[in-house]
């Protein structure tokens, strides 16, 4: 695949995307949240100001002071809300992709190995998987926060890591499924007898098959691990930082009272809607992967380009 | 005299079916076939479902390893090849399946498959000389002009052109033996003739060995009268001979019921023609003792019922496993 | 030329998917007893023809509002089908009068159920819940094409052959009753022996059950054996249509002459295979004048500028400009 390919793949894949308003908003909301995290990640957004404790500083109401960073007021340490929420993108986002991406290609790998080797192979791995599957994955998650190390707590690779342990089993068990049935279709006999390796056969054509499959998966192993993450922070086993979103709607439940009082009210609601937002646009997405990756269902656009 | 390209000898595939929760039962497949296809040349197979073609092709292709028995590729044992004598051996023996949706990757354009192969073994240098490659055997296999199909995806071509890029597939390579596994059973009437002889052009062509296994005897007649054909009933070879001899003069009961179940296109001929075997095939688990055919055979004799007949030559080149020629 | 009433008259079919017309003026009879047969190959509009008259049509179809299929119930009373509103069509028509064995290749069986499921739910789609009934009646049917009712009753599709399947569906085809069948290429991927039975068995039930019968097939030798009529269609039109004999011995259209040149014959080992060149038209980009212009070796000046029409030679049918006065 050379750089002339993928840009033709881009542009076909932005005009699948245009298709429904929903799917360009989106696209929209993605590209706003991966701006922000370029954004932050460059400085071009200012560092948090020291934390202020005290009463009469945290929750305060929206005010115009040092627009925009004051508008949602500010949050358990006093200092600015929406600012907080911005410089918390890219971490949450780090972790998310990571975390698909591991999960991905664990359950990928191991799948396609036991599906098409069968075997001792099969064998072996399968009861990996199981083991894996019956591991109850939140508590897992939940034990190894509590054991790590502060330090290590906020590092975005052992958070990805902790947050996929488990997640690969059942994308594992139905790329197995899918491969072990591929396995005896006829094309796979032609990519014998014209002498691809078994690893050609198992990436070039069985994945290749299930691309539209794995690119969903992808995106939804990427919400899964949002919602874990913030679950983590939810209960209170992330260390304090206002970054957290996760961390926000902890404190304003526990410190601000939300459930009972107005004051801490738009430090609930704000990082909920940040986060819906984006697992909306990431859910979207995921639905016009089918589409994206398999030509038959592209067929109206096809057909324009032939004209 | 020719050398054989491929062999088998005495080949035997035996499958185990689970039947409910703890019985497994064994079945052959293929039983005791011995077949030899020369150099250059086109060995056709005929039978029907269960008869154990398909299986014996995947053999000779080492698609599957037979239970017991021999697969020799210019005289070598296949099972036993060293790695180098292995891929010469995979490289030269392809594949063309028969069903047209089945045996395409649906996500890879009519170039991309082609051009894979050329690529994957390094016999092009370049993506152009990839490129032409395939378009020149694109226009060989009847996909006129190359350009009109290359960037296709196999939902987009018809059941004939899906197989006119299967047999391109195959022959990209310049293989010398070809297996083509019922290739035009699934188009239409009028499609057959044509396919068929784009594939034995291309064969002669490059002047490589075909074994072409059908179901429908007047096939194999567009191959010539030179070539010998064998055929198969639940597992074993049942008359083997040329295709002319077979045709006009079929001795076992099964090859004359083929003949006489062939739709001609001739109303008056309705009447005459009959049903000549009873009840229906059995399922190969349920393969009847002595010979394979003597639950159905209008012929058959006690003997049938308790010795298996052995596949003996009755005439010149002409060959027959039925009591009734002993 | 028999006076008697027809079982079916379609009259000026029309249908167009979308915006591309894909059945042009389909007219015919079919007598009551006797065997149609609609020949052609794929994408030609015979299949169009079949769900049209069950009106299993897809969404994106729209019929002409000038097309008529009358359906002589009994021969005082005729209506078009094309007129009965939908709820009545599936209560009274559709399985009960007129039903479809479709090709036992294309999985029309549903592989997760049981095959007396089929059973029970085909006529509970059509009006009938009484199980016992619908079961004796099956069994009735299974026996009648030679099956064992004990064994395929229980079985699940996958566990069947190519040819019990296609008993199958022929029995699922009469559990109503209906006395006019369309048979869809019901011989098509089944061995040849499987093939001569399954018509062997079809002919013995026309005769039992007093059955008519459109037979719809892109293998124009099948049809020597069983038909009494032949419609040959093209590019969504007949091009030919007349006695099976007249046909096979003395075919007009250069398209029939085609397809009887592709029937192998035994003991021809000619080298040099005849084949209808080219492909079928799409039907977006249609040639002009008479579709079948690009192939036709006969091909004239006026069959590239116009379409020919249906010409009556005898009492039969032919739409070629070789054959009107034009030409």
């Amino acid at each position: 695949m050379n750089i002339s390919n993928i840009f033709s793949w881009l542009r076909l894949a932005f005009k699948i995307f245009s298709k429904s308003p929903t799917t360009l908003f989106s696209i929209f909301i993605i590209f706003i949240y991966v701006i922000a995290s370029l954004a932050v990640c460059v400085n071009l957004v200012p560092p948090l100001p020291p934390a202020k404790g005290g009463w009469e500083y945290i929750y305060q109401p929206p005010s115009t002071r040092e627009f925009p960073w004051y508008i949602l007021g500010t949050d358990f340490t006093g200092r600015p809300l929406l600012l907080a929420i911005v410089r918390g993108i890219p971490s949450t986002l780090a972790i998310a992709f990571l975390a698909a991406v591991i999960t991905v290609s664990v359950g990928v790998v191991l799948g396609l190995a036991s599906g098409y080797f069968g075997g001792m192979i099969d064998e072996v791995i399968s009861m990996v998987i199981n083991v894996a599957l019956v591991i109850p994955t939140y508590l897992l998650a939940l034990i190894l926060v509590v054991i790590l190390p502060a330090e290590l707590k906020t590092n975005v690779f052992v958070l990805a890591g902790v947050l996929s342990i488990t997640a690969w089993a059942s994308l594992a068990r139905a790329v197995r499924a899918q491969t072990s049935s591929l396995k005896r279709r006829e094309f796979i006999d032609v990519a014998k007898t014209l002498g691809f390796s078994p690893w050609k056969i198992m990436f070039g054509e069985i994945l290749r098959f299930m691309a539209p499959f794995i690119a969903m998966s992808l995106i939804l192993a990427m919400t899964s691990a949002i919602y874990g993450y913030t679950g983590l922070a939810f209960l209170g086993l992330m260390p304090m930082s206002s970054e957290n979103w996760g961390v926000q709607i902890y404190m304003a439940i526990r410190a601000g009272g939300a459930l009972y009082s107005d004051k801490a009210i738009l430090a609930l609601w704000s990082p909920i809607i940040t986060i819906v937002l984006l697992q909306y646009a990431l859910i979207n997405i995921a639905k016009t992967m089918e589409e994206i990756f398999n030509p038959a269902l592209r067929a109206g656009l096809l057909v324009g380009e032939e004209e | 005299m020719s050398e054989n390209i491929i062999e088998t000898r005495n080949i035997k595939v035996v499958f185990s079916v689970r039947k409910g929760l703890l019985k497994r039962i064994k079945f052959a497949a293929v039983d005791n076939v011995s077949i030899s296809i020369p150099k250059g040349s086109i060995v056709g197979l005929l039978g029907e479902s269960g008869s154990g073609k398909t299986t014996l092709g995947k053999v000779t292709l080492a698609l599957l390893k037979p239970t017991s028995g021999e697969v020799l590729f210019q005289g070598k044992n296949v099972f036993n090849m060293s790695k180098d004598e292995f891929k010469y051996y995979r490289l030269n023996a392809q594949y063309i399946p028969q069903d047209p949706y089945a045996s395409i990757h649906p996500f890879k354009t009519v170039k991309d498959v082609l051009t894979d192969i050329v690529m994957y073994h390094q016999l092009a240098k370049s993506n152009r000389e990839a490129l032409e490659m395939a378009k020149d055997v694109m226009s060989k296999a009847g996909l006129n002009p190359p350009e009109r199909f290359l960037n296709r995806y196999p939902f987009q071509l018809s059941g004939g052109e899906r197989q006119r890029l299967s047999i391109a597939r195959a022959l990209i390579l310049k293989p010398a033996y070809i297996v083509a596994d019922e290739p035009v059973t699934m188009l239409d009437a009028s499609l057959k003739s044509s396919t068929i002889k784009t594939l034995r052009d291309m064969v002669n062509a490059i002047g490589s060995s075909l074994l072409f296994i059908t179901h429908e005897i007047t096939l194999l007649q567009f191959f010539g009268i030179k070539t010998r054909i064998g055929v198969m009933y639940l597992g074993k070879i049942v008359e083997e001979g040329y295709i002319r001899d077979v045709l006009e003069n079929p001795m076992h009961p099964y090859t004359q019921a083929l003949i006489a179940a062939i739709p001609i296109a001739d109303p008056k001929a309705r009447e005459t023609r009959r049903l000549i075997l009873k009840s229906t095939i059995p399922s190969p688990l349920n393969r009847p003792h002595g010979c394979v055919l003597s639950d159905r055979c209008p012929y058959a004799m006690d003997i049938c019922r308790k010795e298996e007949p052995i596949l003996k030559e009755v005439k010149a080149y002409h060959k027959i496993a039925c009591h009734l020629y002993n | 030329m028999s006076v008697e009433a027809p079982l079916l008259e379609v009259r000026d079919l029309n249908v167009s998917y979308l915006n591309v017309k894909v059945l042009s003026d389909i007219s015919f009879k079919i007598f009551r007893g006797k065997v149609f047969a609609l020949v052609g190959e794929s994408g030609c509009g015979k299949t169009t023809t079949a769900n049209a008259i069950l009106r299993t049509l897809p969404e994106i179809a729209s019929v002409d509002p000038k097309s008529k299929i009358i359906f002589y119930k009994d021969a005082h009373n005729p209506y078009n089908l094309l007129e009965v509103d939908e709820s009545q069509f599936s209560r009274e028509i559709r399985w009960r009068e007129i039903s479809m064995v479709f090709q036992g290749a294309l999985n029309s069986l549903n592989p997760t159920i049981r095959i007396k499921d089929h059973f029970i739910e085909t006529a509970k789609a059509h009006g009938i819940s009484d199980k016992r009934w619908i079961l004796e009646r099956a069994r009735e049917l299974l026996e009648a094409v030679k099956l064992d009712p004990d064994r395929v009753l229980s079985l699940y599709p996958v566990e069947m052959s190519g040819g019990m399947k296609q008993r199958t569906l022929i029995a699922l085809a009469l559990i109503l009753n209906p006395k006019f069948v369309i048979l869809d290429e019901p011989t098509t991927a089944l061995d040849v022996l499987t093939q001569r039975e399954i018509l062997f068995l079809l002919k013995d039930l026309k005769n039992k059950f007093n059955l008519t019968y459109m037979l719809i097939t892109h293998d124009i030798a099948l049809v020597a054996d069983m038909a009494d009529i032949i419609a040959i269609m093209y590019a969504g039109r007949i091009v030919e249509e007349a006695k099976v004999e007249d046909i096979f011995y003395e075919p007009l259209h250069p398209y029939t002459k085609g397809l009887l040149m592709t029937v192998p014959k035994l003991n021809e080992f000619k080298e040099d295979i005849t084949s209808l060149p080219g492909s079928p038209p799409d039907y977006r980009r249609m040639p002009s004048g008479c579709k079948f212009h690009p192939r036709c070796p006969y091909a004239m000046d006026i069959c590239r500028r116009e379409e020919p029409k249906m010409v009556d030679i005898n009492g039969r049918k032919v739409l070629c400009w070789l054959y009107s006065e034009k030409g």
